[in-house]
């Protein structure tokens, strides 16, 4: 260039100025792995599209600079990669031109272009000139290729590095000195020849092509005659073809606005229609950038001196349709191309101010406006929608504006009260709806810790406060539901055998199957268990428990303690409360059904304490002899008649199926007045002589088998050979169910404390009749009379007299 | 001395401070014209010497807009744009430099 110059401009001083910094290459990258602070060169606007696409998707977004934008969408754009919104800009190469920006790198996605007539590589002053928009002042900057460019040759490195390029032989010249004497002689004297051999003429340039084509046309001709319209025309010519349209469209709109401006101005009816069709900012990038293009033609015909009416007005409206269009413009890249959250979450983070969350009602956390993620309980679920580089400083952003919201939510979370926790049958711990912790093993099964779900980030002392009001929580709970038990673990006054009972009891979570610890029990004398019966401890038939312990709170969280301990997979979840049997499953844990309050027998598993209770009934019955179902054992069980005899199989007694003549009962229930007056014999025989269909009857007797009949439960086989029940013979089973001192009489029925089961028994005569079909069990004996029954005493004043 | 013409040429790569240095000798004069290849570039040179000398000072004067302070004494243009010497503002304009840049 300077053997140009100098040649060209007598007397020219010169100043060689030498860049800050250096300039390298970094050879090739991909899109991807670019740094922040990169600028991506691409040569198309598809191209450009394409890779600011990419980076959207991959790091959040990339300001985009086409040589298409006006100045103030390019500026808008450029301040958002300036001030740190994005760290990626993506161009064409207008990014060549232009004063300083940040750059560290720039990529090269394309080393050719079309230059308007064919592709071509570019020259190494241009890549010169863009790679030198790297490492402005005294930062160094680098720059190399991406996407699907072939690496730089070593020679353009080594120029473009140190600056050295082959000299300028030739510079483009064009004739200034127009002859405006006939449209001939003008076109003549703008192809005119330079002498000067450093100069040449350059490629024939819009202006002069929109001449020519106009200067066929008869039309123009005949008007442009004189040089003053000869001037004007040229003038037109001049117009820049922003719109991009053929070279014919051009020139009919020069036609046009020259036809105008030889008569005066250009219309300004003609100009609004114009500029109104241009005036709207809905549409895509490309219609915007194309309604862009073309309001510039307006702009530029307002700002020349005469060529409208009212100057001012024009080059006002212009302006502000040009404004508009570029605002828009600006919104649509931006939405296009930048993840607005994620950029504007990583400007603030860096800009280290601090950052403000949001979490609302449903525990959804904005950050600065932006939706990010949830907040469940002290962990931070991010929202699933963003990429994984967003995710990184999503989660960053998060984190940093939660800070504060943790260590609220962990005071808050402190003074709550228990009623606000729960744990859940798989031993999940939880505030309201929020998980915020789980169970974990400790060193006795009574005593489990806790792990609390707090992410990392909230900081040891957030998590370390949620940890001890879990813990709080979950010892508050072992010491209410299971009070008794702990009792029992504490009292002082238990010794020697009594205190090793007690405490496998405890380690049992007070239920023990009896036939485990037979032995043990037998051992205890009866002080013994009085002491432990003062802590509520029953010595039942088939288990030793704690009634209290037996309720549905204790027996969920019995569960999940000992699920805990067992270290199960999968914790076994209670059974529904209330229900007096459940099915015997094959397939659950070991020891689940006796945890659960329940002890199984055949088909069905029956609960604890109700067993109890039939125990109780049975031990009354001749079992050797055998005995049927009566109500009351049936209405305990709740079954039907098949079901109590599977039921009694399981417990160990053999039932022999029978067939016999139904007795037809009465059909409406007698009242016991009438009752008095009838004679229960001729009453029985009236109902025999009615009866027409069979029922079917059991007779169980006790049949101890050396094993389960369904060989389902080993136990039950040892049980029925240990605790064989015979009915009042074996004092060790049968007194020992009452508190205080009565334990040794034997007394079949009111053991069961404060149940009313007086009435029982005397609404069994009746039942028996009204209920025969539904439990078909024996009709009432002829000379058995309840003793218990109200009515007795009238009974056998009647039996008497018969 | 308003005879006496001086004619430098400044040169160097990107990244040497040639633009900054023309607008520094422009400003160290009372008036001055710049030229520019580029509208762009033009709006962003004239929004440097607004920010330096504020805009009743400064004109731009480009294709497509025209802004001229009051007291207009350094003016920023694209180079086609540029005053020929009829503005008598600029008749004897003290420093005058002219911005070349390759074009695309």
């Amino acid at each position: 260039m300077r053997g140009a110059i100098a040649a060209l401009v007598p007397k020219v001083q010169f100043a060689r100025r030498e860049r800050f910094s250096t300039l390298t290459y970094s050879g090739s990258k991909k899109i991807s792995r670019m740094p922040a602070r990169s600028a991506i060169v691409g040569f198309s606007v598809e191209n450009v599209y394409a890779i600011a696409e990419l980076i959207r998707r991959q790091k959040g977004g990339a300001a985009v600079v086409m040589g298409a934008l006006s100045p103030r969408t390019r500026n808008a754009q450029v301040a958002m990669y300036q001030n740190g919104d994005v760290d990626y800009l993506v161009a064409t190469d207008a990014i060549g031109m232009g004063l300083n920006l940040d750059i560290g790198h720039v990529g090269f996605s394309a080393t050719a272009k079309f230059d308007g007539w064919r592709m071509r590589n570019l020259f190494p002053h241009e890549l010169a000139q863009i790679a030198g928009r790297a490492g402005r002042h005294m930062a160094p900057g680098t720059f190399g290729v991406t996407g699907e460019a072939p690496p730089l040759a070593p020679e353009v490195v080594d120029s473009i590095e140190n600056h050295r390029f082959s000299p300028i032989q030739r510079l483009n010249w064009r004739s200034s000195a127009l002859d405006f004497g006939t449209l001939d002689r003008l076109i003549a004297s703008l192809e005119v020849a330079p002498q000067d051999e450093w100069l040449m003429r350059g490629r024939e340039a819009d202006d002069l092509r929109a001449l020519k084509t106009l200067a066929d046309l008869p039309a123009i001709r005949d008007r442009a005659r004189h040089a003053r319209d000869l001037k004007l025309l040229w003038d037109v010519c001049r117009i820049p073809d922003f719109q991009g349209i053929s070279s014919q469209e051009h020139a009919n709109l020069l036609q046009r606005i020259f036809g105008f401006l030889q008569d005066g101005h250009v219309p300004d009816d003609w100009l609004a229609a114009q500029i109104r069709r241009i005036d709207r900012t809905e549409g895509d990038i490309d219609a915007l950038s194309k309604r862009l293009a073309y309001i510039r033609t307006w702009t530029y015909v307002a700002q020349r001196s005469g060529w409208v009416a009212d100057e001012s007005h024009w080059r006002g409206e212009t302006r502000a349709v040009e404004d508009r269009l570029s605002d828009a413009l600006h919104c649509a890249l931006t939405q296009r191309f930048v993840d607005r959250r994620t950029s504007v979450l990583l400007r603030r983070l860096k800009q280290k101010e601090g950052l403000v969350a949001e979490v609302n009602d449903k525990g959804e956390v904005t950050v600065e406006g932006e939706f990010v993620g949830r907040l469940e309980g002290f962990r931070f679920r991010q929202d699933g929608s963003a990429t994984p580089d967003q995710a990184k400083t999503l989660n960053q952003a998060a984190y940093e504006a939660l800070r504060p919201e943790f260590h609220l939510r962990a005071d808050r979370f402190y003074n709550a009260p228990d009623t606000e926790l729960d744990f859940t049958e798989q031993g999940g711990l939880m505030w309201g709806s929020s998980a915020i912790g789980k169970l974990v093993k400790g060193a006795d099964v009574m005593k489990p810790q806790v792990e609390a779900f707090v992410d990392e980030e909230a900081g040891f002392d957030v998590a370390e406060k949620v940890r001890r009001r879990l813990q709080h929580f979950i010892d508050r709970k072992v010491a209410t539901l299971f009070e008794p038990l702990l009792n029992l673990q504490r009292d002082e006054l238990l010794t020697g055998l009594a205190r090793g009972f007690a405490f496998r009891l405890v380690e049992a979570l007070g239920v023990l199957p009896r036939e485990g610890v037979a032995d043990e029990v037998k051992a205890l004398d009866q002080d013994m268990r009085g002491l432990l019966r003062k802590h509520g401890v029953r010595f039942g038939q088939y288990t030793i428990f704690q009634p209290l312990v037996l309720k549905p709170a204790p027996t969920r969280l019995r569960l999940v303690l000992w699920s805990l301990f067992e270290g199960l997979d999968e914790f076994p979840e209670s059974p529904p409360p209330g229900l007096v049997t459940v099915p015997n499953l094959p397939d659950v844990p070991k020891g689940y059904y006796t945890l659960s309050g329940y002890h199984p027998a055949g088909a069905r598993a029956i609960r604890i304490d109700m067993l109890e209770r039939l125990a109780d009934i049975l031990r009354t019955m001749d079992s050797r002899a055998g005995f049927e179902a009566n109500p009351d054992m049936l209405s305990i069980t709740g079954m039907t008649l098949e079901q109590f005899a599977d039921l009694m199989a399981g417990l160990g007694y053999k039932g022999e199926r029978g067939d016999r003549e139904k007795v037809r009962a009465e059909p409406v229930a007698q009242p016991v007045e009438e009752g008095k007056t009838v004679n229960p014999i001729t009453e029985e025989e009236a109902a025999l002589q009615t009866v027409t269909e069979n029922e079917v009857f059991y007779t169980f007797t006790w049949a101890p088998r050396p094993r389960a009949p369904r060989g389902d439960r080993p136990e039950r086989g040892k049980r029925t050979g240990g605790g064989a029940p015979r009915a009042g013979g074996d004092k060790r089973d049968g007194g020992d169910k009452r508190d205080g001192g009565e334990k040794r009489d034997f007394k079949p029925r009111g053991d069961r404390g404060g149940k009313p089961h007086k009435g029982k028994p005397g609404g069994k005569g009746k039942r028996d009749d009204q209920d025969g079909r539904t439990f078909e069990s024996r009709p009432p004996k002829k000379d058995r009379i309840d003793p218990d029954n109200p009515f007795a005493a009238a009974l056998m004043g009647l039996r008497d007299k018969i | 001395m308003a005879a006496e013409t001086r004619i430098t040429a400044v040169l160097g790569p990107t990244n040497t401070g040639k633009t900054h240095y023309a607008i520094e000798r422009m400003l160290a004069h009372r008036t001055g014209v710049i030229g520019l290849p580029l509208r762009l570039l033009a709006r962003e040179v004239y929004d440097r010497i607004v920010a330096a000398r504020g805009p009743a000072v400064a004109a731009l004067v480009t294709g497509e807009e025209r802004i001229v302070g009051a007291r207009a004494q350094y003016w920023v243009c694209t180079v086609e744009a540029m005053p020929t010497g009829r503005d008598p503002a600029l008749r004897r304009p003290r420093a005058r430099a002219c911005l070349h840049r390759p074009a695309p």
